[in-house]
């Protein structure tokens, strides 16, 4: 996927997390920056899951900035998809 | 299936994207934002109930901070709902108080509300920045941290719901029952009081006069009332504790808080029997009438009277015919024995479901009267009320005239009642200022009939308070 602009997915309401994607120069690769409230308890899966994501969606340099409260790992797929697909610009809202 | 939920679930995220926005755009006209709502796990975020608790949560959440803060208030508040729940923002101004004290208020009360842990409330500062305590919220189901138990589904989704919406049930159930027994209570304590305060009435005490009594006054009326108050909320709280179907054994026990307002009247007035009668008479109606309300839902007075019927099933028998010639039997117990079952009194009422209430003076107040009387004007009430208690006066064989009189002079009082009202109603006031002036003066005192009034005013505003669905 081709990222073009800094895009934002996500709340700060709880079970949610706010994702941001800034693209970075090619062959920086990922930068995460990962921020959550079960963070001692499921920050690693957090971080494994984020990065299969990329893979899935063929992301491989971006700048990725995670303020989780406490989604469930569907929300966190959700969230990411959206704000990688709004900084493709292929999408705006959340279903389309 | 699968699909619904899928849109479900994107419509709730994207109801919160939304809001987060809303959010951050108040935030930026420069106030500190306090966001309430309730965690409800599982689909709808909101319903009927959940309405309606979120409600009841906003009061309480209101009240306790404009009793923390009683000048520092919000200057803005915004409520809505989305696929996400309902929610209410409070905005603050940044110059008037500080975000981290906000967040510390809307832990106490986290803390201290009962259903804490199923509300909310989130605190941003002005800059934007999420102020958060560090501590996490216990799940609802048990002891682990709540973010803990839904990241490894301890306990399935429905379960966690469920648990909630019991309780949300529960407290509002709760809080429905204080309610109903505050409002019985103080309806008990206004109709006494507007009894009293009717004026002139025939040879009862009032406020110009104290009729044909020498030992009470309206002061010691006041005094008396007040004394029984608090006693009639004892009523009330036991009639909502009150358990099985049968309330004819529920007796015993509102007789002892009976008692126990006996006593109190008696340190008020310096032992004069200012209320003994309205106390029985209170006291019964007031457990019947809250068993009423919880099992129809709302008041009626034809069942207030079977339930009274009940309660008080064999009471001549067993408190008056029994009673023999014994010392120190009560007024009512001597006007027994002289004068038979015309002279069983306000426990004949009880027995019989208090047809002088139900059938003469609550029918005739009902016909002309539209309003609560508690919105009723003292001119209004008195024009409304004397009528009511002629009426009452006109049939009932009141044993305070009994048992200092005799039955001679009950029949003129019931004939004399009966022509005042007739010409009452025609503007004639004459007849009634007449038998004020011959009952004061032959120190006649028509009680029982006072104590009735005072049940009809109960009866009567108890019909408009309870209507079907007083609480929503």
């Amino acid at each position: 996927m081709n990222l073009k602009v800094k895009a934002q997915a996500g709340s700060f309401e709880s079970s949610d997390v706010l994702i941001m994607i800034e693209p970075v120069e090619s062959g920086s690769g990922r930068i995460i920056e990962l921020k959550s409230i079960v963070m001692q308890q499921f920050g690693d899966d957090l971080l494994a899951q984020i990065h299969a994501d990329l893979d899935n969606f063929d992301v491989r340099d971006v700048r990725v900035i995670v303020n989780d409260k406490g989604a469930l790992p569907p929300t966190v797929s959700a969230r990411l998809e959206t704000a990688l697909k709004r900084s493709a610009q292929v999408q705006s809202g959340t279903l389309s | 299936m699968e699909e619904i939920k899928e849109i479900e679930i994107a419509t709730l995220l994207d109801a919160r994207e939304k809001r987060q926005e809303l959010k951050q755009s108040l935030i930026q006209e420069g106030y500190h934002l306090i966001s309430l709502q309730l965690n409800i796990p599982g689909l709808p975020k909101t319903n009927k109930l959940i309405t309606t608790l979120f409600r009841q949560v906003t009061e309480e959440f209101e009240r306790f901070f404009a009793s923390h803060l009683p000048v520092k208030l919000w200057t803005k508040r915004i409520e809505g709902v989305d696929a996400s729940g309902d929610y209410r923002l409070y905005l603050f101004d940044l110059n008037l108080i500080d975000s981290t004290d906000l967040k510390e208020l809307t832990e106490q009360f986290e803390g201290e509300f009962t259903l804490g842990r199923l509300v909310d409330l989130d605190v941003f500062d002005a800059s934007g920045h999420f102020i958060s305590s560090g501590k996490a919220k216990k799940c609802f189901l048990c002891e682990k941290p709540a973010n803990v138990c839904r990241q490894i589904a301890t306990h399935p989704i429905e379960e966690v719901r469920q648990a909630m919406l019991n309780a949300m049930e529960q407290y509002m159930e709760d809080q429905k029952l204080s309610k109903l027994s505050d409002i019985v209570s103080s309806l008990v304590t206004e109709a006494l009081l507007q009894e009293v305060s009717l004026s002139p009435k025939p040879g009862l005490v009032c406020r110009l006069s104290n009729g044909a009594h020498t030992d009470m006054d309206y002061a010691s009326f006041v005094a008396s009332i007040s004394a029984i108050s608090p006693y009639i909320n004892k009523v009330a709280q036991y009639a909502i504790r009150f358990k099985g179907k049968d309330v004819s054994v529920a007796l015993p026990a509102i007789r002892q808080i009976g008692l126990q307002m006996e006593m109190a009247m008696n340190k008020a007035t310096k032992g004069v029997n200012t209320h003994k009668g309205a106390i029985f008479l209170m006291s019964i109606c007031t457990f019947a009438i809250i068993r009423v309300v919880i099992k129809q839902g709302y008041f009626k007075a034809n069942k207030l009277s079977s339930v009274i019927q009940q309660l008080c099933r064999g009471m001549i028998q067993r408190e008056l015919c029994g009673a023999g010639q014994k010392q120190d039997l009560s007024h009512g117990q001597v006007c027994f024995n002289k004068y038979g079952l015309q002279g069983t009194g306000a426990r004949g009422e009880a027995e019989q479901g208090l047809p002088s209430v139900m059938h003469h003076a609550l029918p005739y107040l009902q016909r002309h009267a539209d309003q609560l009387l508690s919105h009723s004007s003292d001119k209004e009430l008195n024009d409304l009320l004397i009528p009511v208690l002629l009426k009452i006066m006109s049939v009932n064989n009141d044993t305070n005239i009994l048992f200092r009189h005799d039955k001679l002079v009950l029949e003129q009082v019931k004939k004399k009642a009966s022509a005042a009202i007739r010409v009452l109603n025609e503007g004639d006031e004459g007849p009634y200022k007449e038998l004020v002036d011959w009952c004061n003066n032959n120190r006649i005192s028509p009680g029982g009939s006072a104590d009735l009034l005072a049940v009809t005013i109960l009866i009567y505003n108890c019909q408009k308070v309870f209507a079907e669905e007083w609480y929503d």
